[in-house]
């Protein structure tokens, strides 16, 4: 007879393709590359340098769009054998260049710049490498974002650039897979023909952005930093009769060096730092512990000053009022006063929910990562046999034939079937393990499956001897041993 | 039978996982520096990612799918079944759940359509599971739901038959008639032809041969029954399990062609329906569907009408004793160490 045919798994048809880029994915992650070089440039008025990195860019798409030299970057993405490519080269021109005793010339930096460009654009066909590029050019859009200017209508252009690249990219995706033979009668759609997918999601995501900033920077909810160069701030506030304690902190201006620069009035106005009060001239000054003081320039006397019913009130040392600022006055400034205190407090309370529901967020990512991160699947063949070995070595270990370290896998299989299981199925999971743990070729499923068939019911047939000793102990003796044991 | 879901996962991409760093990064130091330009930028981007998840999700939740296969298939060649999927509003990607990954198919609108699903073993498929998929807009995450289709009437997968060069023994007729009304003692009258070196001399016809004045034979139909028993022995689970069980398929279906009665027996591996399992979740390691071949405990002997009743009998052939009634006519047993004649 001869010899069985065996039947590949996964033959040629029912691998998946790698999705490649379509022109006009290309072009549209291209524009999302070259906009952001070209606002760097912008951003640091070095139009010269932007418009170079974008030609090597381009010069590198154009070269990987149009030629196959894309599967040199099957294994490594072209982004990090660019990104590599500079320290390179950069080392191997100063080692020539002082080998040569010659000045480096002008415009290296660029020229290693433009390589490493040049390099990345090579790469610039497949989907998946493509889907990087908006992430990596929206870091350095972050710095764009933060200059004046109309950063905003920028920064909103560009990703409305990088998310409809990231569409096209989808539908390539899409295009990728097989197409079942339809039964209906009407066309099918093409994939992703339909632009409302991208038209919904760009609306949603920056109104989401913008509703979302404009929330996040209202005066109740900012987490802005410049609150925290204040000199001072009461360790608490309390609101009722006793006003001497109310925080004036947040009634103060300061200057970039942080001194007193004025007084700002609770129903408006300002105070300057220095002033005309009953024929004297004062100044605002900070106290030994931060309270705000006035001072009197020609005595150097110092008053303390405190918010009491909605006016500020200056007093000596002997507590008599000296000075008053109209607030807004009567009842209603403290109502109004003590809904300020009010917000404060909210705004303290938001900032630390705020805060807190972000490092809860950030540690959940983080628990999410660590539980999700990438192990060995148990589909890999070499940890799948590593598994199997494992369990066989317990087995061996159960009926005191424990593996030594020097002894393959095959040995140890083979002493099991010469003492423990005489079973000539344990060759062939010997066989099976080995290729799997050393050989090139991986074992079939099949291979798989029925070498974990045979490993469990060998192991089932023969149980530990300890087992066995328990489960005779344990069982009842049967008619003829009762009979036996029965003193005659 | 209804069929079985897991829950929604999702599965997020390395671009998606920087997108999502980028973000937050983004806004929170244009929160804290004031910067309502970066802070929009961040907070669009995860707003981006979050517009994805709910999109991928939305797509999966009202999707159901029907399957309906073949009335039997052939180990190692893919099978082609009709896909009957409803709810499907936006794109869903379906694939088999097995190991490698097989062909994903795109199913962009509802309606049925055919699919190949990747070959399976040898046995009997009681359910198929398949993997359920869908993407937003922009791709950055993946939702998924496993599905198992438990089917009404398992599918047989029968052996491949293996072409053979075989030295077929006499035949010998062991009984007469087919059926109850077939004639029995003599052969039945089908033509005349001119003679042929070897033929009979007893066959020529004397009449004939004086009408047209050349040597003339009768052609008969014999009645005699030759019978056929094929006993497999297919040894241990695995590829030559299947060859031999090929072999034996093509055993059958030469006989048959010849007009045999062929008789079939074979340690039957069939055990009950097993309990359906529960999907393991999407996004995991998947296994093929897994085709057990228990020890056999019965014998099944069935004479066979056709090559799908053998078809389905060899499906389920394994290695046991091999009890059968005493039988009378040709008898071989096909083995992994080739066809034995009796």
């Amino acid at each position: 007879m001869s010899d069985p045919s065996v039947t590949p798994w996964n033959q040629g048809r029912l691998r998946i393709p790698e999705a490649q880029a379509s022109p006009a994915s290309q072009v549209a992650v291209f524009g999302v590359a070259a906009s952001a070089f070209v606002l760097l440039g912008w951003l640091s008025q070095n139009y010269p340098a932007a418009v170079a990195a974008v030609t090597a860019l381009g010069i590198g798409a154009v070269v990987g769009a149009t030629t196959s030299v894309d599967r040199f970057f099957r294994n490594a993405p072209g982004l990090l054998m660019g990104v590599l490519a500079i320290p390179v080269v950069s080392l191997a021109g100063v080692i020539v260049l002082s080998l040569v005793d010659a000045p480096p010339p002008p415009a290296g930096d660029q020229l290693v710049l433009g390589l490493g460009l040049l390099i990345w654009g090579l790469d610039w066909r497949r989907v998946t490498r493509l889907r990087l590029v908006p992430v990596a050019t929206g870091v350095p859009m972050s710095a764009v974002a933060v200059a004046s200017g109309p950063a905003l209508a920028m920064t909103l252009a560009w990703l409305a650039l990088a998310l409809v690249s990231l569409w096209s990219l989808e539908i390539d995706q899409r295009r990728s897979y097989e197409h079942p033979r339809s039964l209906a009668s009407s066309g099918a759609k093409r994939p992703g023909s339909d632009a409302t997918d991208l038209v919904a999601s760009l609306a949603l995501t920056l109104a989401l952005g913008l509703v979302i900033a404009s929330f996040a920077v209202l005066p109740s909810c900012n987490l802005s930093l410049g609150d925290l160069r204040l000199p001072w701030r009461p360790s608490s506030t309390r609101v009722g009769s006793d006003h001497a304690n109310l925080d004036l902190g947040r009634w103060l201006m300061f200057d970039l060096d942080g001194q007193i620069s004025g007084l700002r009035l609770p129903q408006g106005g300002e105070v300057l730092p220095n002033f005309e009060l009953d024929g004297d001239w004062w100044r605002l000054v900070a106290g030994a512990d931060g309270r705000p003081q006035l001072e009197n320039l020609r005595t150097g006397e110092r008053l303390d000053l405190s918010l009491e019913g909605g006016d500020i009130v200056a007093r000596d040392s002997d507590g008599r009022e000296r000075a008053r600022f109209p607030g807004v006055g009567g009842s209603e400034g403290s109502a109004s006063n003590n809904q300020d205190l009010k917000d404060h407090q909210t705004t303290q309370w938001w900032k630390t929910a705020l805060v807190a529901a972000l490092a809860m967020v950030l540690l959940g990512l983080a628990a999410w990562w660590w539980t999700r991160r990438r192990r060995p699947s148990a589909a890999d063949p070499r940890s799948w046999a590593e598994q199997q070995v494992r369990v066989l070595e317990r087995f061996a270990a159960d009926h005191d034939r424990p593996r030594a370290v020097d002894r393959s896998p095959r040995a140890m299989l083979a002493d099991l079937a010469s003492t423990v299981s005489p079973d000539p199925r344990l060759v062939r999971v010997a066989d099976v393990l080995t290729d799997a743990l050393f050989g090139r070729a991986e074992p079939t499923m099949e291979e798989r499956l029925r070498t974990e068939q045979a490993i469990a019911e060998v192991i089932e047939a023969h149980p530990p001897p300890e087992q066995r000793g328990r489960r005779r102990r344990t069982s009842p003796p049967t008619l003829t041993e009762a009979a036996d044991r029965r003193p005659s | 039978m209804e069929s079985t879901t897991t829950r929604i996962h999702l599965k997020r991409s390395t671009v998606t996982t920087l997108l999502v760093g980028f973000g937050t990064l983004s806004g929170l130091i244009g929160l804290l520096a004031g910067r309502y330009p970066l802070t929009v930028l961040g907070l669009a981007a995860l707003g981006a990612v979050a517009v994805d998840v709910a999109a991928a999700v939305a797509t999966l939740a009202g999707v159901r799918l029907e399957l309906h296969g073949p009335p039997d298939a052939v180990a190692g060649l893919p099978s082609e079944w009709v896909i009957t999927a409803r709810g499907v509003r936006r794109p869903v990607v379906v694939s088999p759940a097995v190991v490698p990954r097989s062909p994903r198919y795109l199913l962009e609108a509802g309606g049925a359509a055919v699919i190949a699903l990747p070959p399976f073993s040898r046995g009997l498929i009681h359910h198929v599971v398949l993997d359920l998929t869908a993407t937003g807009p922009l791709g950055l995450y993946q939702a998924g739901r496993r599905i198992l289709i438990p089917l009404s009437v398992p599918l047989a997968v029968g052996p491949s038959p293996v072409p053979l060069e075989m030295a077929w023994p006499r035949p010998r007729a062991m009984a007469f008639g087919l059926t109850d009304g077939a004639p029995v003692g003599d052969d039945l009258f089908r033509g005349l032809r001119p003679y042929q070196r070897g033929d009979e001399r007893r066959r020529i016809h004397w009449g004939a041969t004086a009408r047209h004045r050349q040597l003339m034979v009768r052609e008969l139909d014999g009645t005699g029954v030759v019978g056929l028993r094929v006993l497999v022995e297919p040894g241990e689970p695995g590829p030559m399990a299947d060859h031999v069980t090929g072999v034996a398929a093509t055993v059958t279906a030469d006989a048959l062609s010849r007009g045999w009665a062929v008789q079939l027996v074979t340690a039957d591996g069939a055990a009950d329906r097993p309990q359906t399992p529960s999907p393991t979740p999407p996004f995991k390691s998947a296994w093929p569907t897994p085709i057990w071949h228990p020890a056999a405990a019965t014998t099944r002997v069935a004479m066979i009408g056709g090559l799908r009743m053998a078809h389905h009998q060899l499906a389920t052939a394994t290695q046991g004793p091999l009890v059968a009634p005493p039988w009378g006519g040709l008898t071989c047993r096909v083995t992994p160490r080739g066809v034995l004649w009796e």
